[in-house]
């Protein structure tokens, strides 16, 4: 039991770590590709026609990664009004509420977004040089899937806090 | 359709984040529509063929590289030495600067972390009382809005351009409209801490500078010591406005300009904190593009549903002039700002706002820039304003002081609203039609 519970944190530590990776190899591709794009053409007076294309597919991905990323730190744009004036024994049930929506909508998202891959799988279109189009979609329903069962996570956690503390009082 | 709405307005008050709750919205308008879903993804994708918004992470890694050097407090001492020595000038210097971090920022509340510990102690240490501090430190956190090349006016450049309502909306023209009124307003703040210094504060030795004396050695050394990123906001606007660089691109020089002077010539910052800077950068671009993608496809929905045709014709109905309207929207606009940040009030109530304000002859452009100057006083207005909370939890003082402190600097905002509102020109005179 304990052993798989270390291998499920050490699972989980490894996708965190691999988010990060990807964030940040997207981002520092953004950073050096826009760089090359310029000096290419103001200097040069050349370019490579799948930089564009490829810099817009870069900023999705790092856009994905990023909001993937918050729903960990917590880092999404919310309003939070009640949770601020909400009573603290009726804050856990707000939480529990919110994530299992969340999960809901982003996992139905994924669904979704499987089959726009799938439409795609078959088409010779290339999103830039000679990258398939669905390549560059997958990112879609991977950061979705995982923003709803991290979602799920919060909302089971906070269910599970909240049972402890009723048993408590 | 009514009830599902009223549950997503709940189920976003109780802190579901907003990119669900409008991917929702989106959601049942296709079930309704009966559309096949899989177009939502395919909205999300279309992020990739607008090139401009390569300017916001750009930009956004630029102001966090920035913010975690120690740019601010050279360009504090730099602007102290030009300006501290007016009465008054250290209050300046505050609203100075922190224009410029937002500009580059876009008040998501890293002006008031990045320069709230810099400047608040400096404001009380110069004779400036705890609450005038305070209040000027948590309403310039959202000052600056308007100047290039703010990420909110590339935003509504973007969602406008989406519209295709108007004559296109250049994001270049936003940025000349967003001077004048960003100056204003810069303008009024000054002469609120000019008053309230030859009113209450005690002229008194502040660090390098005696009050009242203008020290050119300082200057000397405060410019040498800031040399390499002064030039900074000049390059971004040459870079913009000569015309030689899209607006992605002036990113993009700009970024390469910061990560040169931080890490190679100042050394402030080391590239194994390079890694960490971005991550915490691409989190908030990643939060507004989540929202700017769930956006385009419930706006998608909206315009099928004609949506703001319907809003726009019972309005119509009760407003039958131009300057009614602005009114109206001006106290919607408050309101707004209050609960919603300046990403997701843009992306939800443009598709909506930007036909019918048309309808009524207000200049897109102008819009935009009525639309920010509102929302930028709903950051501090209570009970709700973002900033309080982040000023709050800054400087560890009850939001009910900061509520306080912050109304002499709301009423002079809402003045200069209201002069941007009514006085388009103010915004439009250097475009050319």
């Amino acid at each position: 039991m304990n052993d798989n519970k270390g291998r499920f944190t050490k699972t989980i530590q490894l996708v965190h770590k691999m988010e990060d990776s990807l964030l940040f190899l997207a981002t520092s591709a953004i950073v050096i590709f826009a760089t090359l794009q310029i000096i290419l053409r103001n200097i040069f007076d050349t370019g490579f026609a799948w930089i564009t294309p490829m810099l817009g597919v870069l900023v999705f991905w790092v856009g994905m990664l990023g909001a993937l990323v918050a729903t960990r730190e917590q880092g999404h744009i919310k309003i939070n009004v009640l949770s601020v004036y909400l009573a603290e024994k009726y804050k856990p049930v707000a939480q529990i509420i919110a994530n299992l929506f969340s999960s809901i909508v982003s996992l139905t998202i994924a669904y979704y977004a499987v089959g726009f891959v799938q439409l795609d799988l078959e088409s010779t279109t290339k999103a830039f040089g000679n990258v398939p189009v669905w390549v560059t979609e997958v990112i879609m329903p991977v950061t979705f899937a995982l923003m709803g069962l991290r979602f799920l996570f919060f909302a089971i956690s906070y269910f599970i806090s909240f049972y402890k503390q009723k048993v408590v009082s | 359709m009514i009830v599902a709405s009223i549950i997503l307005v709940i189920l976003a008050l109780i802190g579901v984040p907003l990119f669900i709750v409008i991917s929702a919205s989106a959601i049942l308008g296709f079930i309704s529509a009966e559309v096949d879903l899989v177009v939502i993804a395919i909205e999300f994708y279309r992020i990739v063929d607008m090139p401009t918004l390569l300017s916001i992470p750009l930009f956004t890694l630029a102001g966090y590289v920035l913010s975690e050097s120690n740019a601010s407090q050279r360009l504090v001492r730099f602007i102290e030495a030009l300006f501290g020595w007016l009465p008054g000038g250290l209050a300046i210097v505050a609203l100075a600067a922190c224009a410029f971090f937002t500009a580059l920022t876009g008040a998501s509340g890293v002006t008031i972390v990045a320069l709230g510990a810099l400047m608040y102690p400096a404001l009380k240490q110069g004779g400036y009382s705890e609450r005038f501090s305070l209040g000027l430190i948590t309403s310039s956190g959202s000052l600056g809005l308007l100047f290039p090349p703010s990420i909110a006016l590339i935003l509504y450049g973007v969602i406008a351009q989406q519209l295709q309502v108007s004559e296109p909306v250049l994001i270049d023209d936003l940025f000349i409209a967003g001077m004048l009124p960003g100056l204003l307003m810069l303008l009024l703040l000054s002469l609120w801490s000019m008053w309230v210094y030859k009113k209450d504060v005690k002229p008194v030795h502040i660090k390098n500078n005696e009050a009242g004396i203008f020290n050119a050695k300082e200057l000397l050394n405060a410019t040498r010591g800031a040399m390499w990123e002064i030039p900074l906001p000049f390059v971004i606007l040459w870079g913009i406005f000569s015309g030689y660089f899209a607006i992605s691109e002036a990113a993009a020089v700009a970024v390469v300009y910061v990560l040169v002077v931080e890490l190679l010539v100042y050394k402030d910052i080391s590239l194994k904190q390079l890694p960490g800077i971005m991550r915490e950068s691409m989190i908030l671009v990643g939060a507004i593009l989540v929202i700017l993608s769930a956006s385009l496809a419930s706006t998608n929905y909206l315009i099928d549903a004609e949506v703001p045709t319907h809003i726009f014709d019972v309005i119509r109905a009760h407003v039958d002039d131009k300057i009614t309207f602005l009114l109206a929207l001006n106290v919607f606009l408050l309101v707004l700002g209050m609960i919603l940040d300046i990403f997701s009030a843009l992306v939800i109530m443009i598709p909506i706002l930007l036909p019918i304000a048309v309808g009524y002859g207000i200049h897109p452009v102008h819009l935009g820039i009525i639309f920010l100057a509102n929302m930028q006083i709903g950051y501090f207005t209570p009970p709700v304003g973002m900033n309080l909370f982040i000023a709050s939890h800054r400087f560890k003082k009850p939001i009910t002081e900061l509520y306080v402190s912050t109304l002499p600097y709301m009423a002079i905002l809402l003045l200069a609203v209201i002069i941007i509102t009514y006085w388009p020109a103010l915004s439009l005179v250097f475009i050319t039609p």
